[in-house]
């Protein structure tokens, strides 16, 4: 390979060019992805919350977006008998894996933590999505000893560059554009924003449609999440640690199984009993609050997500137990 | 391995350095060299199908070594003719088999059992579980063209085994075409590269013009595109006309990319590869249409099949005859499906009038002037890929069907975020058409060396660099690798 000067200097330039780019659009997407709105802003919520000691909640609840829509925080303080703050620190794709990284940062004013949970989840093996990671770390999330102690795996998984997740943090400007054309393409938007709402994050933009419905139904009768189910061993580390910590500090602790669908249920009835037996049995030092079948389909705004109505009855079936 | 992932994004740079730096001296190394990371390339999917290729290659390879040694002997003229004759028809016996049943098998043997069953006779002939072997249609017609030619006399067979399995297996091309020619691609192997730092350049922007289509274009559309065809049954008319405007950039992003990714590729190590695409949306009629369309492919047609034939000069009928059997060879050639039959059927019909009329093809570069024919010409082109699109004819009628009812006029919306990924997609349409138009001289979109304003045009690299970087979707294979 033969050059001229003036070529190898123009390769010289090229070359800077497109690596100064990629570092640029590296650069600025940490950037780019706080000024943008997007699914996961309720991790910012959850994080600076938890930092501002003016923030003394008593109830706080842990869940994915079936809690945001489904557990009602105004509901439990209104109607609980001591009126406890209750906040909810719900997030899109929050599972049990990114909720207990929490934990060790609750005030001392807490004193019950509802865990909503899918038990189905617990056959997976231990692991956050990608997005959610990226959220985590754009938001400022840093990993305590005490955390590391009893999820050292997590804090395996989530200790990357962070080349690594601005460069999976590049579709922020979709997703940003996203939020925003929702908003503004759908009339019936909830008027609430995600990402102020400490109580009730509900997530319903729009009524069930029903051809949506049904491709959804199908999609869930098909993959049976809980066939051939089990728990694995280092999900039970894991949430035994987590409940060991939690109850050291009197800190009242409740699982939330949530509803299902009883569009879904019938062809699954038997393998989801036996699962949650099993659930039950595995954790029976952890108090339960079994909402799996109190649900009827006209509570939900598609397959899996409750509406209002849905997230009312929820809620009630844990006041009552609580109470 | 797909261009658009990151194995590839490593791979091309260890082979491009390794190809210009270690195995540079010499001619025979290269083309060792090239054979060995396509295969590499190749068996990155299913090593397996490497012996498909191998074997393509060797009998295409094996046959023009006979023809030669038939040539050489003083037997008769017509006798050695004939014995060509045969060896060409062997190796193309033998290649369209292979074709055949990896590609065509269970299609047959499922239309003969219906169309048996229609007459009341039972057939008990059972479908096989075949995997299609990815780009098994490109490289067979590109083995093949070197057979043809050599029995034409328009090729000397070469000796140079490790030469012909480069031009067989040049990954760039390998998995999605351009369907190349031994005359042109083959004898390019006879001479040792050297590294043409223009031509260089030229690749690398014709790759990130590739990208850009592939990425932001194809791989955006896509996501509505499969709702919304999949779920036809329950969108308005004028969304399912949305569905169909976003399918044919899906599948012109998609292809037109890959090509653009394979000759910006080619390029880097110094081999020219033919143009596939020409603007086609920019077309003025059907017929100009398939002059810019997948060109590879139809110049292969018109080359092996409709001129043997007698193309235009045996009279009307032969020629009708002619333009609807190469259009229904095109549409059989894309898949195994009724539908692309029917597809190809529907390009020929469309060519019959045109050709009775005269019409010729208009060789000047598109003007604003002709936007109505390039309208008109597009939406016939939309249309047709309804067909293409649809998972069998049922579906293809369903959809054509509901598109024309009341709710055309409605204003279309897809599902949740699906209208998200349709703006955008449209967004990014309309700046790939203006780029293209602007470009519509020029080999290719990004083709901007003629622009003589560095900050005008590092800006544009910019941007569709930028558009790549934050709107580009994560790695997704190509349609045309199905084909």
């Amino acid at each position: 390979m033969k050059l001229t000067g003036t070529q190898q200097l123009s390769i010289g330039i090229f070359l800077f060019f497109l690596v100064g780019l990629i570092v640029i659009f590296n650069g600025i997407t940490p950037w780019l992805f706080r000024k943008m709105p997007n699914d996961f802003v309720r991790t910012k919520l959850i994080i600076n919350t938890l930092n501002d000691p003016d923030h003394t909640p008593g109830m706080v609840i842990f869940g994915n977006s079936r809690a945001m829509s489904g557990v009602n925080g105004y509901l439990l303080q209104e109607q609980l008998p001591d009126h406890p703050l209750t906040y909810s620190f719900t997030s899109t794709s929050q599972y049990m894996s990114e909720s207990v990284l929490f934990y060790t940062s609750l005030p001392s004013s807490v004193h019950t933590v509802l865990q909503c949970i899918d038990i189905q989840s617990l056959s997976q093996p231990i692991d956050m999505k990608i997005s959610n990671q990226v959220a985590l770390h754009m938001y400022g999330y840093k990993m305590d000893d005490q955390t590391k102690s009893f999820a050292f795996s997590l804090y395996k998984k989530l200790n990357k560059s962070d080349w690594y997740y601005n460069f999976h943090a590049r579709d922020c400007l979709f997703s940003g554009m996203n939020v925003w054309l929702r908003n503004l393409l759908d009339d019936d938007v909830s008027e609430i924003s995600l990402e102020h709402t400490l109580h009730y994050a509900m997530t319903q933009t729009s009524d069930r449609n029903e051809a949506v419905y049904e491709r959804e139904i199908l999609h869930y009768e098909t993959n049976d999440s809980f066939k051939n189910y089990t728990i694995l061993p280092e999900w039970k580390e894991l949430i035994e640690a987590s409940y060991q910590y939690i109850r050291a500090k009197n800190i009242k602790y409740y699982f939330v199984v949530m509803p299902h669908n009883p569009d879904v249920l019938p062809t699954h009835q038997e393998e989801r009993e036996r699962a949650f037996s099993m659930f039950r049995e595995e954790f029976d030092s952890i108090p339960v609050i079994n909402c799996m079948d109190i649900l009827s389909a006209d509570d939900f705004y598609d397959a899996i997500h409750p509406n209002q109505k849905g997230a009312a009855k929820l809620t009630q079936h844990i006041i009552q137990y609580l109470q | 391995m797909l261009f658009n992932s990151f194995e590839y994004l490593v791979f091309l740079p260890v082979v491009f350095l390794l190809y210009w730096f270690v195995v540079n001296k010499k001619l025979e190394i290269q083309n060792a060299f090239i054979v060995v990371v396509s295969y590499i390339f190749y068996g990155w999917w299913d090593w397996r199908f490497l012996i498909l290729i191998a074997i393509t290659s060797f009998a295409s390879w094996l046959s023009g070594i006979w023809m030669l040694h038939i040539r050489q002997t003083g037997e008769n003229p017509a006798v050695r003719n004939k014995k060509c004759k045969w060896i060409t028809a062997g190796n193309i016996v033998l290649n369209i088999g292979i074709l055949g049943f990896f590609k065509y098998y269970n299609f047959f043997v499922d239309n003969f059992v219906e169309a048996f069953g229609f007459m009341g006779i039972k057939l008990h002939v059972s479908t096989l579980r075949i995997i299609l072997p990815v780009g098994i249609s490109f490289y067979t017609f590109q083995a093949l063209s070197y057979s043809i030619d050599v029995y034409r006399d328009k090729l000397k067979p070469t000796k140079d085994i490790i030469a012909f399995f480069a031009f067989v297996s040049f990954f760039p091309q390998l998995v999605a075409g351009p369907i190349e020619r031994a005359t042109s691609l083959l004898v390019q192997f006879y001479h040792k590269r050297t590294f043409v730092y223009k031509q260089a350049v030229d690749g690398i922007r014709q790759i990130i013009w590739g990208f850009f289509k592939k990425m932001v274009i194809a791989d955006n559309c896509s996501v509505v595109v499969d709702d919304i065809f999949g779920n036809y049954a329950n969108y308005s008319g004028s969304t399912l006309v949305l569905g169909a405007l976003l399918f044919s950039f899906q599948i012109y992003g998609d292809f037109s990319g890959y090509s653009d990714i394979a000759i910006g590729t080619a390029k880097l190590f110094g081999i020219e590869l033919r143009r596939n695409f020409h603007y086609p949306y920019f077309s003025r009629n059907i017929m100009e249409f398939w002059r810019r369309w997948h060109i590879s492919l139809n110049t292969w047609f018109l080359d092996y099949i409709y001129i043997p034939l007698g193309g235009s000069r045996e009279g009307r009928y032969k020629h009708i005859r002619n333009i609807l059997l190469v259009f229904f060879l095109s549409g059989l050639w894309h898949g195994a499906a009724w539908t692309f039959i029917v597809w190809g059927l529907y390009y020929g019909l469309l060519f019959i009038p045109l050709v009775l009329l005269g019409v010729r093809v208009d060789t000047k570069v598109p003007q604003f002037k002709n936007i109505g024919s390039i309208l008109g010409a597009f939406m016939i082109v939309m249309f047709g890929w309804i067909i293409f699109r649809a998972e069998n004819m049922m579906v293809a009628m369903g959809y054509l069907q509901h598109m024309f009812d009341k709710s055309l006029f409605h204003i279309p919306k897809a599902a949740g975020i699906n209208n998200v990924f349709a703006i955008l997609s449209l967004f990014f349409i309309l700046i790939l058409l203006s780029i293209e138009w602007m470009n519509r001289g020029n080999s290719f979109g990004l083709d901007l060396k003629h622009v003589p304003n560095n900050f005008l045009r590092y800006s544009i690299y910019t941007f569709i660099l930028f558009a790549i970087y934050f709107f580009g979707a994560d790695s997704s294979s190509f349609i045309y690798f199905q084909f």
